[in-house]
């Protein structure tokens, strides 16, 4: 598992952070940091920034820790941080600039090997072809727990937006692990409403 | 007959959150159109689809952590070296603080030769007391393990933070046998020996931790 909602921050390492313990620092970089750099490779697709993202993300608790007033919510305030980093990365004319328009793999299944790492591959090579700020709305729902609401709030968007990107992002998702050239959802097309 | 569902609707299905018709894209304050989607009144296809979304969710939940490069950590610190706390060294180092604050006591016992005349010579330790080794040996594993924690490399286990605590605890104890009034021998003994093996798991732990670290596939 890879979301933040499964590590768990013993109370005693985090008020070692607040405190600039060195030795706490070093046992929540080695179990925060595989959680931070997997959700900034996935979002990101790009392993420089994403190293990058755990470092600031790192750089920024260790510096401010001592301004929190709960450690237990630590872990919150990390996960908060991370994705600011990875969000503001996103939004760089540099990193949008390298991103090349993605295409879809001619193949995404090549049957090779066992079937649970097989699967795990085929879902990483789907989301690195989606549009990035679909992998962020993506993950920050999906993975992370985030409402639409919040990622609204984070991107500067709306709800809705959120929403629609997730459909989107699942549309495509679908179309590519089936291997379909057109799965017939709707994901892009109005809404129709619904009984109640 | 119930329109067929967007994939939104089947997302929100899935998430347990409730379907908004569009009106809140229409603009203006009134609040959007709120409805219940009813799984059982899905058609055949809604119904496999939402079991697709379900299961891709499971997938997206199972990819495994990344460990990023051991250089991340190193560049960390190098970052934050002389900053990042406004306290002292002391108190950034607990398990540091009661070696050394030992380790000073344990001097003491080593070189105080008892039967030794004042402004005699200085041949070199004359008492051999096991908790003086002990402390030593203490301190020669912190310096090992704070040199291994600058640079970690894989997922912290829980026996590490519960090792690390039980020395924290025999720390504890070893203060407040220190601070009352005539220290019982063999209950220090006992205690520096605890926390000598408590310092040589942890040291094993990490060790084998340094060898394997793991690829991500």
């Amino acid at each position: 598992m890879a979301s933040f909602a499964d590590i768990h921050l013993d109370s005693g390492i985090a008020r070692g952070i607040v405190r600039g313990d060195r030795r706490a620092q070093a046992v929540a970089y080695r179990l925060m940091s595989p959680t931070i750099m997997g959700m900034a490779v996935r979002i990101l697709q790009d392993e420089g920034l994403a190293q990058e993202v755990v470092q600031d993300t790192f750089v920024e608790l260790i510096d401010k820790a001592h301004t929190l007033k709960d450690p237990a919510a630590l872990v919150a305030w990390v996960r908060r941080v991370a994705v600011n980093h990875c969000y503001m990365r996103l939004r760089s004319p540099w990193h949008k600039r390298r991103s090349p328009d993605p295409e879809v793999p001619e193949q995404l299944d090549d049957s090779n090997g066992d079937e649970r790492l097989q699967g795990y591959r085929d879902m990483e090579r789907a989301l690195a072809v989606l549009p990035a700020e679909t992998r962020l709305v993506i993950w920050l729902h999906d993975v992370e727990g985030y409402t639409h609401r919040e990622i609204g709030e984070l991107t500067g968007q709306t709800a809705s937006y959120s929403k629609s990107q997730l459909a989107r992002g699942y549309g495509k998702l679908t179309q590519l692990l089936r291997g379909d050239e057109d799965d017939g959802t709707q994901a892009d097309t109005v809404r129709p409403a619904c009984s109640p | 007959m119930e329109p067929k569902p967007t994939l939104s609707d089947l997302l929100a299905l899935r998430d347990g959150e409730r379907v908004e018709a569009d009106a809140a894209g229409a603009g203006g304050d009134r609040e959007p159109e709120v409805t219940d989607l009813d799984p059982d009144r899905l058609d055949a296809a809604s119904r496999e689809t939402l079991a697709e979304l379900r299961r891709m969710k499971a997938e997206l939940n199972a990819l495994p952590p990344v460990t990023p490069d051991p250089a991340v950590w190193e560049a960390i610190q190098e970052r934050t070296a002389g900053g990042g706390s406004k306290r002292g060294w002391l108190d950034r180092f607990p398990l540091a603080t009661a070696a050394t604050v030992f380790l000073a006591a344990a001097l003491t016992i080593v070189l105080w030769d008892p039967t030794a005349e004042p402004g005699g010579s200085t041949a070199g330790p004359q008492v051999q007391d096991p908790v003086a080794a002990l402390m030593v040996r203490s301190q020669r594993l912190e310096a090992e393990l704070f040199t291994r924690a600058a640079a970690p490399s894989v997922t912290a286990t829980s026996s590490e933070q519960a090792l690390l605590y039980g020395i924290a605890d025999v720390d504890a104890q070893l203060n407040a046998l220190y601070e009352s009034e005539g220290v019982d021998a063999s209950e220090r003994e006992r205690l520096w020996r605890q926390r000598v093996a408590l310092l040589e798991s942890l040291a094993d732990v990490q060790r084998g931790q340094a060898v394997m670290r793991p690829a991500i596939y």
